[in-house]
């Protein structure tokens, strides 16, 4: 974060600099062509030249001041333009980079992690010092973390996929409704470090013409980002499902760290990270929100969040069109 | 039985720790969220800290000198995926005692508890250097990590008075930048053995009358240091 600042810094400097030599420069100019004048009719009248030969070389210059004056200043203009603009792109850049710099560190913290305790477990298994009682429960709590794995790296794989050719999903109709209640229980369940309390009001029978394995990783980027932003222990995710004219809408609500209404759009953005004091040491890679904004794109539907700012609790809404019959 | 403080938010990862901690005789404390670790850190008794450092609540970071600051000197070892030079050397000069990076074996995160014990014994070892050394008019204790010099008194990191034990148990003695790097941090942490030099400055600005003109704490160029006592 430091060292973004820093570059975008350098850039304003850099920006500033450029426009005051422009402008140093305009300046010059202009008092340039002004001393010119006075000398070209200092000159005519040292030549004794008549009242009226004086005044056509003023006009003449006054002419010529204006047409050069207006010129100057388009091209002044251009090139502060041009200068905001390269400024622009050096910040933006320099944003992407940052973020990219901050995927690298969180895809590293995200692998490693359940690499960690997988090696763990398996220095357990091995051990004569470990009780086997103990022995038994550590293989599901294993398999969780491969698991934890294979969707690290298909998000990774599914990002730069989605950026190169969009998602194609595989549709058929299924009950929506039926396999959002299946993920909150599956959620809910899985390993947390807090408690998680999901208090679900879902309306039946919810038929969408989709992709199901798609929208499932939907509910669980957003569940699963629900519970890591909360900040009330046990996490209490408020979930629900209602129908709406031609389509449906749900609702995950947390009561977390919230969001500030600038970056209420751009946590739907590819390794976009919140970087403060509260989110700081939440784990996180960027792309669960990207991904899932993707899919629902790809379903013509549409998913954004509402807060009221820092500290609130953060709203995700997705809408989806129907397949009732 | 030596009790750990284990700091961290992931729950399998931390189950694994727990149940390889506990098989190797350590009795563990476990605390998943950095916002509750000073409120357990103050009611325990612990005699080592193992922390993550990307915790939810308060980061490992500011534990680790929230801990310091309370005027505790207990190792903590931290627990980072990060494993690039100036991310880990953070974590010292945070006031760490030592780091492992994900993923690690069982082996080795006890060898490096074992190996914080061990200079942690040898630190408070019962012998001539046992809770404080006197050298011509000025003090250092070892237990309480305060020095005296010319200059006052100061309080010293538990690293600056282990460099400073070594020295004095090897008077007289040319003590090379790599013995004491294994002597004080059992391994090379950083990239670059001249890390210890910094700690001699230090030493010096505390014990001697003109640190510009060292007469306790000699440069062998090339080679460490030497201490000697002016009389």
């Amino acid at each position: 974060m430091k060292r973004q600042a820093k570059r975008s810094k350098r850039a304003l400097i850099l920006f500033i600099v450029l426009t005051a030599l422009v402008l140093a420069q305009a300046v010059w100019w202009t008092v340039f062509m002004a001393q010119l004048v006075d000398e070209k009719v200092e000159i005519a009248e040292e030549l004794d030249a008549g009242a009226e030969y004086i005044e056509d070389v003023q006009k003449q210059e006054y002419r010529r001041q204006i047409m050069v004056g207006l010129e100057g200043v388009f091209f002044l203009v251009a090139i502060l333009v041009g200068a905001w603009l390269i400024y622009r792109s050096l910040v933006r850049a320099e944003d992407v980079k940052f973020q990219q710099e901050n995927f690298l560190m969180s895809v590293t913290h995200e692998l490693k992690t359940p690499l960690a305790s997988l090696q763990l477990y398996l220095d357990s298994l091995g051990s004569d010092k470990v009780p086997p009682e103990k022995k038994a429960a550590i293989v599901p709590r294993m398999k969780q973390d491969v698991h934890r794995l294979e969707q690290m790296v298909q998000n990774v794989l599914d990002a730069g996929r989605f950026e190169r050719s969009g998602y194609e999903p595989q549709m058929a109709r299924f009950d929506f409704s039926a396999l959002v209640g299946r993920e909150l229980e599956r959620v809910e369940q899985s390993a947390w470090s807090r408690q998680v309390k999901i208090n679900g009001s879902l309306a039946n029978e919810i038929f969408v013409y989709g992709d199901e394995v798609g929208l499932m990783r939907v509910i669980d980027a957003v569940l699963t980002n629900a519970i890591k932003y909360s900040t009330d222990d046990p996490a209490q995710i408020d979930v629900s499902l209602e129908r709406e004219s031609k389509g449906c809408l749900w609702t995950v609500v947390d009561h977390g760290v919230g969001l500030e209404y600038h970056h209420q759009d751009r946590v739907f953005e590819r390794f976009f990270r919140i970087e403060s004091e509260a989110t700081a040491g939440i784990a996180g890679s960027g792309l669960g929100l990207y991904l899932a904004r993707e899919l629902v794109l790809a379903h013509g539907g549409r998913i954004w969040a509402e807060s009221e700012g820092l500290g609130q609790g953060t709203t995700i809404k997705i809408s989806l069109k129907t397949d009732e019959k | 039985m030596k009790t750990i403080l284990l700091v961290e938010d992931d729950p399998n990862l931390a189950d694994g720790l727990v149940i390889n901690l506990e098989a190797e005789g350590f009795e563990v404390l476990h605390v998943d969220h950095g916002g509750r670790v000073m409120e357990e850190f103050d009611r325990g008794s612990f005699d080592l800290v193992l922390m993550d450092i990307m915790l939810p609540g308060i980061d490992g970071l500011t534990l680790c000198k929230q801990i310091r600051q309370a005027g505790s000197t207990i190792p903590i070892l931290f627990i980072t995926a990060r494993d690039q030079v100036d991310q880990r050397v953070e974590g010292l000069v945070a006031g760490g005692d030592d780091y492992i990076t994900k993923p690690f074996a069982t082996a080795e995160l006890v060898a490096r508890i074992q190996g914080i014990f061990r200079r942690q014994a040898w630190l408070a070892t019962d012998k001539e250097f046992a809770s404080s050394y006197e050298f011509d008019g000025r003090r250092i204790d070892f237990k309480t990590f305060e020095a005296e010099g010319p200059g006052g008194k100061f309080e010293l990191s538990r690293r600056e008075c282990m460099v400073m034990k070594y020295l004095a148990e090897r008077e007289g003695e040319v003590v090379s930048r790599d013995q004491l790097l294994d002597a004080v941090w059992g391994y090379h942490v950083y990239p670059t053995n001249r890390t210890i030099d910094n700690f001699i400055v230090k030493l010096r600005k505390i014990f001697e009358e003109d640190p510009s003109t060292p007469v306790y704490f000699e440069t062998i160029r090339g080679v460490g240091y030497r201490f000697k006592r002016a009389n």
